[in-house]
């Protein structure tokens, strides 16, 4: 058989296994689950593209009849400073997934790879840090930011992020799951602690910082409760409370122009979700199972 | 080139103490192989010689200078690990130049250590791959060029090759005993595998439940055996064991006969007998002075397995002859055993150990 003939066979082989027929009700369900988690978004974009006054209309049109991008054009020259806070927004979104990828995967390293008094004390404590829920820490974060004069900056959106126990925990699970011979055979070839972090562990982390970085990057994203309380100022305001702005400025009438600014603030995000998603389902996969 | 010792070693994880005191003393340029079956202890004292454990009590001397504190580097060991351990991330030049790079060598020294140890591997072709595309016995050959190229003081070697294949085993075994008669370093060789022990071993080592039950030549351990444990860890298929009680001082009573003693022995006494399959020869039951039944027969073409029971009771002994060619017999047939006195093996029945002088 010619390499081009097996090729063929196989492509035919794995289109037979992806459409399994006998499989149709459950693709039919899974299909209309899809359909109805797509909806509101292209409700949100439909609603983008057409005046504000077909935006109430009934019965409800997912499609806009004509392009509209007066909304969109609406939300950039609105006094309110959009772009600056779309910056911001990915200033601390980038900062904080830098700063988590960063502690988590030495954390895990640490906790995972390196022997020491009370590791198993210190991790303990760290999955009791998942259990408080975070809206509790927020009033004691307040007074901490506000006696360090980080109110009103960036800082006070950022610092708190930097830590996360859960993505510990995450990245603690994939290296337990990870052969330690690389580690050990490093450390006999005679690199130090750093060098062997750095090396060795860290590149074969690439799935979990991958899927751990849209995580944190995503919940940075659409942090809320944060910048409401620790920031007043617009020019260092994030987006979702920014758009909370932007509805009081335009006022209920205003639906397509709010939807515009929502589409802008979504797009980024699902442009990485459709990138990256497969390391997410990669990486949940993977940690806890021990190859 | 380097002598290692090992003074009275002991291993706790917490309160579990699984290495009891070892003592054991390695030559300069001497290869010695650590068996024993799994949980025994082996690995775990191969790792405290390469630095990976620490030593909870005893000593470690290379070349006499107390290492128990020592980073491996220091040590002058390196490792081969049973699953190759090859850095994922890095070609296989990568892979052998990183240890080089650590102890900060200069870039063309590295580069000419790496290509005399490909050459010797004959590895050249594969050094801008990366380990996930070489076959098992590629990398076999990278994770040793990786340890060869550092120019160690002592090899360690933990189960290479046990995941290989059967065929690329016997070549993969005849390669390290090549190496090691070409570099003549010392090397600490760890298997299971009681035929990788055998023929790589000046020495072998023969541990169990944390504690060295022998240490001696293949040969030797093969021939005198000091207890039971030996006897039947080494030798494929094992040793056929026998409860016996001495009849007068030159017999032994046991399942299916009466079987010359080797040596001398009280009269009354309860022992143990040993005899290897190769040992036992198949004669006509008629006049035989030990019968067996056969119950079913492994034909391996050049050998034959027979699978016996002796004595006539509920729960009768059974016993393995290995015999050369291809012999043929019924299943429930009886059949005479014969031996040469010398080839029988006595042990203690309470405490196992040989009862040889």
């Amino acid at each position: 058989m010619s390499i081009a003939q097996a090729n063929v066979t196989a492509r035919v082989y794995s289109a037979t296994r992806v459409i399994d027929w006998r499989n149709l009700p459950v693709m039919l369900v899974l299909g209309i689950g899809a359909v109805f988690m797509l909806l509101p978004f292209l409700w949100m974009f439909a609603t983008s593209m057409r005046p504000a006054s077909e935006a109430y209309q009934l019965p409800p049109s997912f499609l806009p009849s004509r392009l509209n991008f007066d909304a969109y054009a609406a939300v950039l020259n609105s006094p309110l400073p959009f772009l600056r806070m779309y910056l911001n927004s990915f200033i601390v979104a980038a900062a904080t997934t830098i700063g988590v990828v960063v502690s988590s995967a030495m954390a895990a390293f640490a906790f995972s790879r390196l022997r020491f008094p009370g590791s198993s004390l210190l991790f303990g404590l760290l999955l009791v840090g998942l259990m408080v829920p975070s809206a509790l820490v927020v009033i004691p974060l307040f007074y901490g930011m506000a006696a360090a004069g980080l109110l009103d900056s960036l800082w006070s959106l950022i610092l708190p992020g930097l830590a996360s126990p859960l993505a510990i925990f995450m990245m603690r699970q994939f290296m337990e799951g990870q052969p330690r011979e690389y580690e050990e055979a490093a450390f006999i070839d005679g690199a130090s602690y750093w060098t062997i972090f750095w090396r060795i562990s860290l590149p074969q982390m690439g799935p979990p910082i991958a899927a751990l970085s849209i995580i944190v990057f995503t919940s940075s994203w659409n942090n809320f409760l944060l910048p409401l309380i620790f920031v007043r100022k617009f020019d260092v305001m994030t987006l979702p409370v920014g758009l909370l702005g932007l509805s009081d400025s335009f006022g209920a009438l205003s639906l397509s122009v709010i939807m515009a600014a929502v589409t802008m603030c979504v797009l980024p995000l699902l442009v990485v979700f459709l990138v990256a998603q497969r390391f997410i389902v990669e990486s949940i996969a993977s940690t806890g199972i021990k190859r | 080139m380097a002598t290692l010792a090992l003074r009275d070693v002991r291993k706790s994880f917490g309160k579990h103490e699984v290495i009891h005191g070892v003592s054991l003393d390695v030559q300069d340029g001497e290869f010695v192989v650590f068996v024993g079956p799994s949980g025994c202890g082996k690995s775990t004292m191969l790792r405290m010689i390469a630095g990976l454990e620490t030593i909870t009590e005893g000593q470690l001397l290379i070349d006499g200078a107390l290492m128990n504190e020592e980073t491996p580097t220091r040590r002058g060991i390196a490792m081969v690990f049973q699953s190759y351990a090859l850095y994922p991330n890095m070609t296989v030049y990568q892979n052998m130049a990183f240890g080089l790079e650590q102890a900060k060598l200069p870039k063309a020294k590295i580069r000419e250590l790496v290509l005399e140890a490909a050459r010797t591997l004959k590895i050249e072709p594969l050094l801008q791959r990366r380990p996930g595309q070489l076959s098992g016995g590629q990398s076999q050959r990278v994770a040793i060029g990786r340890s060869i190229v550092r120019n160690p003081r002592i090899f360690l070697f933990d189960e290479p090759l046990s995941n290989l294949d059967a065929e690329l085993r016997v070549h993969m075994r005849v390669e390290i005993a090549n190496l090691h008669k070409r570099m003549g370093r010392t090397t600490i060789y760890v298997t299971h595998d009681q035929v990788e022990a055998m023929t790589l071993a000046d020495t072998i080592v023969v541990f169990n439940e944390g504690r060295i039950e022998q240490v001696g030549t293949p040969l030797e351990l093969y021939n005198k055996p000091a207890n039971r444990f030996v006897a039947g860890f080494l030798g494929s298929p094992k040793m056929n064991f026998l409860p016996g009680r001495v009849a007068d001082g030159s017999v032994v009573e046991v399942p299916g006969g009466r079987l010359p003693l080797p040596q001398p022995a009280r009269h009354g006494d309860s022992i143990e007998i040993g005899i290897r399959p190769e040992h036992l020869e198949v004669v006509a039951p008629e006049g035989a002075t030990a019968r067996a039944r056969v119950q079913f027969t492994e034909q391996l073409g050049g050998e034959t397995f027979l699978y016996c029971d002796v004595g006539e009771t509920a729960e009768p002994s059974r016993i393995v002859i290995k015999r050369p060619g291809q012999q043929r017999f019924g299943d429930n047939e009886v059949i005479g055993l014969a031996m040469q006195p010398s080839d029988i093996y006595c042990f203690d029945s309470k405490t196992g150990m040989s009862l040889a002088g």
